[in-house]
């Protein structure tokens, strides 16, 4: 009893009731914070169906009339332009819009950007030590046409930062098209696949012009690099580039092989099935499946006795794989007739007539 | 000192202790969360999701919808699906041998044909009896499989063996997903460098008393049903708070069943889903850690924290109980198949931290609860302790608990603030006053309900009737 007794002669209520009192306090403030929050966003969103609707006004104005109108700000405006995030907030909406748009109406709303004197907003962003103001800056200057800003944007596609560096390879890729691409041959940082897709997406919308360094960037030392280039080569079909596509296969890197069997497949020769069959044997499952996918589309029928080797694996996949290879290479679905006694290949015989079917 | 003091003392410092730890780690957690939050809204913004919808480049994705009797509704359900904002898109929904007419509307409404496709039962499941493809091209997204009834977790392993897409996306059929639900998901798998992303999950949010039209959220409301509104107030906790700490930490054992994406090859390697479980999904989540730990590969479970995926809660005791008693249940055997991993410095984070956490936090956290208030209870009444202590500790304990929710709120206010009426607000404000003594006390019962099912060996899901969500308040 004594034990216990000194156990909670520590434990004094009074120390609790202070703790809790605390407590009390910090869930009032807390409770507090939510409604003066909310109470700021109700505000808020008055001043930007106000800003919203200038904005619509200027365009208006932009789109009727020939020259660049003279932008009149009312009080009210200028008032609500002083505060930063309420120029943040028409810089974003001047983005929106101008991505939906095309030509001299794209242009007009660059012009207002710079007539307001947002720049210098987007410049303060790109200059700050914070990561997502710093990206943020870039993403504004970039979408605002600032090319006169690109030597420094440039300087970040390297960034630790990923964000940062996403967003400066993403203007450089936007201003220069694929003469940005140079910036792979100093990249240190991962390109993760995300970026990868961004930047193809970005080039899609332009006419190829030749890759002069795509060599190098397949013998790059960042494997990030030599996996986009892999795509590409793939891509744009760089046939002078088999062999060093070619050299991949033997890469540590799984996804980077598995970028290499599908470009080899994209721009193969009369060796590439000799290549990818000698090498399938040292592949993943996953990859084994891959070879056998472009063989099927690259293929002779002197392949037929490797792929009827295949049929011995234990892996169904693998089995589906090869049997629709050996329909394609031989363009007979009657081969399928032989499968019938095994089970398992009678199935998947069945699936590839239905297919073909 | 006798026997009976040791045990005393034992129990006095032991929960004291408990209490400590357990308060410093909510602590921890609801601090750790909030830079994860905030960066997670920082990095997003300027995503363009849409460049994902579109990509033949992006990842190819198959949505795996295990349904069992759900007649009523599935034909809105898979619309909804297939109404998805991405193109490398397969929705495979599996009739895991519904005794209703789910495969016949099914049939009829996307004018489905049985077609023959080979199947490798990769993992082991019940029998597959027909697998349908629509004869037209508007539905070819669809792939219906008929199969014996399994339970849920048989029903995913056959999902699995079917996918043909590498990423797997596990949902309850009855689900309401955000347009852009698969284009967040999916994004870390893309962003992952030197650790290989192998889950990834997503925010549940109660759908109850929101409007819902053509399969689609239309406008969000605070559900009117009390234990639904109390749920409203626990799952922001849980996945604003919890969730997004532990993912910061690379530390999450629990992917909601309702909505999640994994990586088929490692979840294949790992061994799919366990259906001798009712814990399935954390189950798998779990033993997916413990193979990329035992292979020695860098790895992350991610987690998404966007409102993603609406989901009707339980809004009655009957039915909030079963699934509490489920959860305990899930946990416990869980945790049981995995003892291994108990604080073994082999598995890292995850054997020091991870599993201990859950372990005495979330399995043991009822039973100490209960166990420990009863002793406090009967110590006040025989004078061991005064009641003014007594008091004093419940009081304590009540204040920080509404802190604690107090600031969940604020942290849902100021990031996705889906509740924007203040009455919406100060309703789940209320509501959560009223926790430590109604909602708490019933989830720690069911709880207690689930340890004994437990000991009883009783190993069923429990029936989980819906009342659906055509139950939308007039504006």
């Amino acid at each position: 009893m004594k034990q216990r007794e000194s156990f909670f002669h520590l434990l004094k209520p009074d120390h609790l009731y202070a703790a809790s009192m605390f407590f009390a306090v910090i869930t009032l403030l807390l409770v507090s914070q939510v409604y003066i929050y909310l109470y700021i966003k109700k505000r808020r969103f008055r001043i930007i169906s106000q800003i919203n609707h200038q904005i619509n006004e200027w365009i208006g104005m932009i789109i009727s009339e020939k020259e660049f109108p003279v932008i009149d700000l009312t009080k009210e405006l200028k008032l609500y332009l002083k505060k930063e995030k309420n120029r943040e907030f028409l810089i974003d909406n001047l983005i929106k819009i101008r991505k939906n748009l095309t030509g001299s109406a794209a242009q007009s709303i660059v012009e207002l950007y710079k007539n307001l004197q947002l720049k210098d907003d987007s410049i303060a962003r790109f200059k700050s030590y914070a990561w997502h103001k710093k990206a943020k800056g870039i993403y504004e200057l970039y979408m605002m046409d600032q090319e006169a800003e690109l030597p420094d944007i440039y300087l970040y596609t390297n960034s630790k930062n990923e964000y940062i560096r996403m967003e400066a390879q993403t203007a450089i890729i936007g201003f220069w098209g694929f003469e940005g691409l140079t910036f792979l041959e100093s990249l240190e940082e991962p390109l993760h696949e995300w970026q990868q897709l961004k930047l193809l997406e970005q080039l899609s919308t332009l006419d190829i012009v030749p890759l002069q360094n795509l060599s190098l960037w397949l013998r790059s030392g960042n494997e990030y690099v030599k996996h986009f280039a892999l795509k590409l080569t793939d891509i744009y079909r760089q046939l002078d580039m088999h062999d060093l596509v070619a050299d991949c296969l033997q890469s540590a890197n799984v996804k980077i092989r598995a970028q290499a069997i599908k470009s080899l497949g994209r721009i193969a020769d009369d060796s590439t099935a000799e290549i990818l069959i000698s090498h399938y044997p040292t592949e993943t499952n996953d990859n084994k499946k891959k070879i056998l996918q472009q063989l099927a589309t690259i293929g002779n029928n002197n392949i037929t006795s490797f792929l009827e080797e295949v049929l011995k694996e234990d892996d169904d996949f693998l089995k589906l794989e090869a049997t629709r290879a050996l329909v394609a290479v031989n363009n007979d679905v009657k081969i399928l007739n032989k499968f019938q006694a095994d089970k398992t290949m009678a199935s998947i015989a069945r699936q590839i007539q239905y297919e073909q079917a | 000192m006798s026997f009976w003091q040791i045990i005393s003392n034992l129990l006095t410092y032991g929960v004291f202790l408990y209490s400590v730890t357990l308060l410093l780690f909510y602590i921890f957690i609801g601090l750790f969360s909030i830079g994860e939050t905030r960066k997670y809204i920082k990095k997003n913004i300027l995503t363009d999701y849409r460049l994902l919808a579109s990509s033949p480049h992006a990842p190819t994705v198959s949505i795996l919808a295990p349904a069992y009797n759900e007649g009523a509704t599935i034909i809105e359900n898979v619309r909804s699906l297939l109404s998805l904002y991405y193109s490398n898109l397969e929705v495979v929904i599996i009739n895991d041998g519904s005794k209703d007419d789910s495969l016949q509307k099914l049939i009829d409404a996307y004018q489905l044909e049985k077609i023959e496709r080979h199947v490798q039962y990769i993992i082991a499941s019940k029998e597959i009896k027909g697998i349908y493809k629509s004869s037209n091209p508007v539905y070819k997204k669809l792939v219906v499989v008929d199969k014996v009834n399994g339970g849920k977790a048989d029903a995913l392993n056959v999902g699995i063996n079917i996918a043909a897409h590498d990423l797997i996306v596990c949902i309850d059929v009855d689900c309401i997903l955000e347009q852009d639900a698969i284009l967040k998901l999916v994004k870390p798998f893309l962003e992952e460098t030197n650790e290989k992303t192998i889950a990834s999950g997503g925010v549940v949010r109660i759908a109850n008393s929101c409007e819902i039209k053509d399969g689609m959220l239309v406008k969000v409301h605070l559900p009117k049903n009390y234990w639904a509104r109390m749920q409203s107030l626990e799952y922001i906790r849980a996945f604003i708070l919890g969730r997004m700490a532990w993912a910061r930490l690379n530390g999450l054992l629990l992917i909601s069943g309702a909505f999640g994406a994994f990586d088929k090859r490692i979840a294949i390697e790992a061994g799919g889903y366990d259906h001798n479980t009712v814990g399935e999904d954390m189950e798998l989540v779990v033993r997916m850690r413990r193979y990329m730990e035992q292979k020695k590969i860098p790895y992350r479970v991610t987690y998404v924290p966007d409102p993603l995926c609406w989901t009707e809660a339980p809004s009655s005791t009957k039915i909030l109980g079963r699934q509490r008693n489920r959860w305990t249940r899930g946990t416990i055997e869980t945790l049981k198949l995995h003892k291994i991993m108990f604080f073994n410095p082999k598995y890292r984070l995850l054997g020091l931290l991870s599993y201990p956490y859950w372990f005495f936090f979330e399995m043991l956290a009822p039973g100490i609860e209960f166990i420990g208030m009863i002793a406090f209870l009967l110590m006040a009444i025989f004078n061991i302790i005064n009641w003014h202590l007594f008091l004093a500790l419940l009081l304590f304990v009540i204040t920080f608990g509404y802190t604690y929710s107090a600031f969940a709120a604020y942290m849902e206010v100021t990031t996705f603030n889906m509740y924007r009426r203040r009455t919406d607000m100060m309703k789940l404000l209320l509501t959560g006053l009223t926790e430590p003594f109604i909602f708490h006390p019933f989830v720690v019962w069911a709880a207690i309900k689930g340890y004994i099912d437990i000991i009883r060996k009783k190993n069923s899901w429990g029936e989980m009737t819906r009342q659906g969500f055509n139950q939308a308040p007039k504006p």
